[in-house]
């Protein structure tokens, strides 16, 4: 896979790896097994947690990005009509729309926090459960 | 703790002393002493000394002055995160900005709210499995440490230092205004308390300091909101209808007018807001004050909420005080309103102080304290927040990583600290008298750029991109950080305005870089991962198999301390 290093190098490497991880749980309260990581990723609610978890993730952030970006190209190219009057008074199109970005900004993260607390946690306790040593 | 104790009655005692020295004084821009938001604002500065006496006594290990030992809820954490959101520049400038331009004003919290979002689906539970204390545990943490915390640390430092500046300079007219106290006085005393907060408190005396006033604020924001629509009938189609008349723009201010001139100006704006929140260093720390990647996505849900609430409630704010206050001769300055013949440029202190004196039109003099109290009280929990951010990059990051290999006493980490807020607090109160009479406006939309093209690039490539490596991590930073500065430095707001350069003379014509600084360093960091051959560059890549699975699943997270 890197033709350049040496396998005495890849050693090194590996040893740096096994002691970074040992370094980074010393000061947490887990004691799980350092090299217990691979064995979570064969885990099939692994593999549908970061499935569904970056699914989601990104899907939403779209919409977020096209709600926003959608806003500011109106305002850019169209801002006569963000000012088109509703009705007969002197409201505009304009303030709905900026409120419903607000709006769908709070709802959006509603979505997430509902999806992720139904789906992920549960199957985040399965794994955490499953490899608990 | 007897310093403390000392300190606070020192302070207590030389209040008033000097609100009334300075009402000898008075004159120019400055307003009278208020007695009222005076006294206000020594309840709220008694009652947040209290609270830091309270956390410094439970503020023992390393970890319990930078988060608090995880020991604060999704719900206190979602206000702390508003809080140091709504700050006095969101409340005043752009209830001010609809004051002056309507329409305009919703624009610019449009952009401020919606990354958000995009910090919760993305990076906020993986910040919370990954990190520590700081963003750089997290973008360090299967990368070269040295290397990637002295990157880490320069961007939260140049964005703390940039953004604290401009607070510091807006807190200082501010008060100056609102107490009637000398410039001098005002930064003094802003850069004092945020001190003894950060020193003594840490994370836990910070994030109450800002819980609290999120609750006044919002408060305050809602009863204000809640007087004009009652003036109205609670109809916003009539405040609409009268602020259409009164406003020299007339119906101009229902619709977007000249703030975002050219379509490309407007997309690298919203960028930078958008992404620059999400690199934000004192924004970035609340994640690591929470108990699990649980509590870190609810507490940004509640903070969404919130400060989408409160934008709202400006909004309304603005307009009122178009048809309140811009056609109430007590708050207009004689002179420009016989000069300009309009309402809106002749307001005292000009259109920031829009809120300020819709306060006093609303709820009369006691209200005006009120809100007075709690516009200053807003610089402190801002102020506080940065000055424990840019302390703990160099606390956690260049001393107990860098020099010390990771190997630091918690003890001495906890000093160095202290000692590095006490520096950070002279060195922003030296600045602040410094950079009285220049235009600071700018430092905000830099501080954002910063955060935008240097912490977040790299934060999020290393938490995503298996490719990522030390090399391609540091040159796209790097990059990202230089262009950035290069790109608002050849500026219009700052070529043009602030060094005088001819008009029209700016090398770059955008107001705000991040749409080009983002992508060189999004494109840096990857070109030079994968020309990245070394040995380095090995361990890096193997690494993020361990990364992910900790990053997705929390399992040997820094927990939460128990007390």
């Amino acid at each position: 896979m890197y033709p350049t290093s040496t396998t005495r190098e890849t050693n090194r490497a590996a040893a740096w790896v096994r002691a970074s991880e040992l370094r980074s749980t010393k000061h947490s309260k887990g004691t799980r097994d350092v090299s217990s990581y691979e064995k979570i990723e064969q885990d099939p609610n692994f593999q549908e947690l970061v499935r569904r978890r970056s699914s989601l993730g990104w899907t939403l952030a779209l919409i977020m990005l096209i709600i926003y970006f959608g806003f500011i190209l109106l305002v850019a190219y169209a801002p006569k009509f963000l000012g088109t009057p509703m009705g007969t008074g002197v409201t505009t199109i304009g303030i709905p729309i900026g409120l419903l970005v607000i709006v769908s900004a709070f709802l959006l993260t509603g979505i997430y926090v509902s999806k992720a607390s139904s789906q992920y946690d549960p199957l985040i306790r399965k794994i955490v459960g499953a490899n608990r040593s | 703790m007897r310093k403390m104790s000392c300190l606070l009655v020192t302070l207590l005692v030389c209040f008033p002393t000097l609100a009334l020295a300075a009402g000898t004084i008075e004159g120019g821009s400055k307003q009278a002493v208020n007695w009222a938001a005076i006294g206000m604002f020594i309840g709220f500065v008694s009652l947040t000394l209290v609270i830091t006496y309270w956390a410094s006594k439970r503020t023992v290990s390393a970890a319990d002055f930078y988060s608090a030992g995880g020991g604060i809820t999704a719900g206190q954490n979602g206000l702390a995160i508003a809080g140091d959101y709504m700050s006095a520049a969101s409340f005043l400038g752009i209830s001010g900005l609809v004051y002056t331009s309507g329409y305009d004003g919703l624009i610019y919290s449009v952009g401020w709210l919606v990354g958000w979002p995009v910090v919760t689906f993305l990076i906020a539970e993986q910040l919370r499995n990954l990190g520590k204390f700081t963003f750089a545990d997290v973008a360090s943490f299967r990368l070269g440490q040295t290397q990637i915390r002295i990157l880490a640390a320069c961007g939260s430092l140049v964005t703390v230092a940039f953004y604290l500046i401009a607070q510091m300079v807006g807190a200082g007219k501010l008060i100056q205004l609102l107490f009637g106290l000398d410039y001098w006085i005002a930064v003094i005393l802003v850069g004092g308390l945020m001190m003894i907060y950060v020193t003594f408190g840490g994370i836990k005396a910070t994030t109450w300091v800002q819980i609290i006033k999120a609750v006044l604020l919002l408060f305050g924001a809602t009863f204000m909101a809640g007087a004009v629509l009652y003036t109205f009938g609670f109809s916003p189609e009539a405040l609409f209808a009268k602020a259409t008349q009164v406003h020299p723009k007339k119906i101009a201010i229902m619709e977007p007018g000249s703030l975002i001139s050219n379509p490309l100006s407007a997309i690298s704006l919203g960028l930078a807001l958008m992404f620059g929140t999400a690199g934000l260093p004192h924004i970035l720390m609340r994640f690591f004050t929470v108990k699990d990647a649980q509590a870190a996505r609810k507490s940004v849900f509640y903070a969404t909420g919130f400060i989408g609430y409160f934008y709202i409630l400006t909004f309304i704010i603005g307009f009122g005080a178009i048809t309140l206050v811009s056609t109430d001769p007590a708050f207009l300055d004689a002179g420009i309103l016989e000069k300009t013949k309009s309402g809106i440029a002749a307001i005292k202190g000009g259109s920031n102080m829009a809120a300020i004196h819709l306060a006093d039109a609303v709820g009369g003099n006691l209200f005006l304290g009120f809100i007075s109290a709690v516009a200053f009280a807003t610089i402190l929990a801002v102020v506080s927040g940065l000055a424990l951010a840019g302390a703990s990059a160099i606390s956690h990051d260049i001393y107990a990583m860098v020099v010390k290999g990771g190997h630091a006493n918690e003890q001495d980490e906890v000093r160095v600290s202290k000692i590095a807020t006490l520096f950070l607090g002279v060195l922003a109160i030296i600045l602040g008298i410094i950079f009285e009479n220049q235009n600071v406006a700018f430092m905000v939309g830099l501080a954002f750029a910063i955060a935008a093209s240097c912490n977040f690039p790299v934060l999020v490539m290393s938490i995503f991109w298996k490719g990522l490596t030390t090399r391609g991590a540091l040159i796209g930073g790097f990059l990202g950080l230089i262009s950035a500065v290069m790109g608002v430095i050849l500026s219009p707001a700052v070529w043009e305005v602030t060094f005088g350069f001819a008009k029209g003379s700016a090398p770059v014509r955008l107001d705000n870089p991040a749409i080009f600084s983002m992508t060189l360093a999004f494109a840096g960091i990857w070109l030079f991962s994968i020309l990245d051959r070394s040995t380095r560059a090995m361990i890096d890549r193997r690494g993020f198999d361990a990364q992910f699975v900790r990053s997705q699943t929390g399992i040997g997270a820094a927990g939460a301390t128990a007390h």
